[in-house]
């Protein structure tokens, strides 16, 4: 999968992640979970973790992916629309 | 008793007698929508709430984030305020990953369980245990009793949510044997059109049950079942003063005894002796120094009664002539020299002079005085002797006139006999309703109608040596 093309399977994961913050998953489970293929999630799911997005714990073939969960947690409202100064 | 945990649900720790034993494991089984996530979830969120104890939520198939706001929207539970503040951890995982991880030393879910000190857990569900089981080649059976030990170790008070497959109620499933208790869920039509859902706890190790199925309701507060065998109580103003039954069992039921001023029937078979039953009630009421009026049966003569109560300790003879006793009798049967006075014979009398008769001489005897009356009497024979109609149309009203005149009245009735409409009737006049009858070879009592709304469960009775003769188990 070229980058470009990666780059909406990423935010679904990171969406996937902050909506589901305690979620502990293999790529296997997360195969099933996301409906998407493990070949082209896995690319994906490892730059979450080198962004610090995501955790991994344990070796492969048993890795596990969770949320890394920041420290600060900002909750903004955006509007649909955006108001005239 | 061990130490409780109160599962925080209005309703279910009355049913459990404050909750579930500590470090306990319970299965919650159900249908698909029963509440059984909905129960899990308040068991955690009112665990917070209600003792500041955290919890964690195992999902094995619903999302979390589908689980926040379904029950942000249903019940206003905001479970992310609750994750927020360290208290509580919805956890998404396989079913594998989650069994091997709390086997790890120092897992993940280990972790966490210290990381917020988590005392309750719930697991939703277990059922998807078999599919990972068969996959893996793992003994379903085998993966429960070490899932239920982790649990134990960690004492954790544990809600399992099982999927009911089997929708024969007399099917045990093996999960049952290994854990601490199971309370089933179920949904069931009701009145045709409508559906109950109920709830019973099945097995509960270390803490006493009420028994029976009991109807809940999802509300906007979460699951509420209501007690079974309860109905809604007569409201007073003034408490009513209790009359002993003289049986400390049946008094217990009652909150201390019959309600002086109102009237009881005992329905019968013909087979259950009921006479320790009478002779009880009526033997305590000449010790609390009121009056008797009773009407006689065709099956009881005036020495079936004076030997009944001797048998009570009670001198039937000296009642006679402190004139503390008037018996109304349909039959032209001798009574023992002296009693004559005592005895009024109405076998004579059409329906219309009964009733004079009941207005003209039976109620102004019931004036006098300071006592207090007590009235017996064998419906059965009324209506052998006088009709249905009669009874139908005089009956309320002969009720009504003894609630005016504080009058506690002991009616006998055999409900089979007189048939489903007049039972009925007779049930609706009546302020409450005990049932004696023998199933097998047992016979026992149970409290149909009550003014407190409470009705028993079946109730053993057992023969005793003593004065009330009888118990009940």
């Amino acid at each position: 999968m070229e980058k470009k093309e990666a780059l909406p399977l990423q935010m679904e994961c990171t969406m996937f992640f902050q909506s589901n913050p305690y979620m502990i998953e293999s790529l296997a489970g997360l195969e099933n979970r996301l409906g998407r293929r493990k070949e082209d999630l896995q690319p994906v799911l490892e730059l979450l973790v080198q962004q610090g997005i995501i955790r991994k714990t344990g070796k492969e073939p048993k890795s596990l992916y969770r949320y890394n969960e920041p420290m600060v947690i900002t909750e903004m409202n955006i509007p649909d629309t955006l108001e005239s100064p | 008793m061990q130490k409780q945990i109160t599962t925080g649900i209005d309703g279910l720790d009355t049913i459990l007698s404050g909750g579930i034993p500590a470090k306990s494991t319970v299965i919650i089984d159900g249908a698909p929508g029963t509440g059984k996530t909905t129960l899990g979830v308040q068991f955690l969120y009112e665990g917070i709430m209600q003792e500041d104890e955290s919890g964690i939520l195992i999902t094995f198939e619903e999302f979390p984030d589908q689980i926040y706001s379904d029950v942000k929207s249903s019940f206003g539970w905001d479970l992310r305020k609750m994750e927020e503040a360290d208290k509580l951890r919805v956890v998404g995982v396989s079913p594998d990953i989650f069994m091997d991880q709390m086997m790890e030393p120092e897992g993940l879910m280990e972790q966490m369980i210290k990381e917020i000190g988590c005392k309750r857990i719930v697991i939703d569900s277990i059922s998807l245990f078999r599919y990972f089981a068969e996959a893996d080649g793992f003994d379903e059976r085998r993966l429960l009793y070490q899932l239920r030990n982790i649990l134990r170790k960690f004492g954790l008070a544990s809600l399992l949510i099982q999927e009911r497959s089997n929708l024969d109620i007399s099917h045990v499933p093996d999960s049952y044997f290994i854990v601490d208790g199971v309370i089933r869920l179920s949904v069931r039509k009701h009145l045709d059109v409508f559906r109950k859902r109920t709830l019973e706890v099945v097995k509960m190790r270390g803490t006493r049950i009420i028994e029976g199925e009991h109807t809940y309701r999802i509300t906007e507060r979460g699951l509420y079942p209501m007690i079974a065998a309860q109905t809604v109580a007569e409201h007073k103003k003034v408490k009513a003063e209790k009359v002993s039954t003289g049986i400390h069992g049946l008094d217990r039921l009652l909150d201390g005894g019959v309600d002086r001023g109102a009237v009881y029937m005992l329905d019968t078979n013909s087979r259950a002796n009921y006479m320790p039953v009478i002779g009880s009630i009526l033997s305590e009421r000449f010790r609390a120094g009121d009056n008797l009026l009773a009407v006689l049966s065709s099956t009881q003569t005036l020495d079936d009664l004076n030997r009944l109560l001797y048998h009570h300790h009670i001198e039937l003879e000296e009642m006679v002539r402190e004139q503390q006793i008037h018996f109304i009798e349909h039959y032209r049967r001798s009574v023992p020299a002296g009693w004559e006075n005592s005895v009024f014979y109405v076998d004579q009398l059409s329906n219309e002079d009964y009733n004079q008769f009941l207005k003209n001489q039976c109620y102004p005897l019931l004036h006098e005085g300071e006592k207090e009356w007590f009235v017996y009497y064998d419906l059965n024979t009324i209506i052998t002797e006088r009709g249905t109609d009669y009874v139908l149309s005089s009956f309320a009203k002969e009720a009504a006139f003894a609630r005016s005149l504080g009058m506690t009245v002991l009616v006998l009735c055999n409900f089979k006999e007189v048939g489903e409409q007049v039972a009925s009737f007779l049930e609706r006049t009546t302020n409450g309703v005990f049932k004696t009858w023998v199933d097998g070879s047992n016979q026992y009592l149970q409290v149909t109608k009550a003014s407190n709304g409470q009705l028993s469960e079946p109730y053993l009775l057992e023969s005793m040596k003593e004065h009330p003769f009888i118990r009940l188990i």
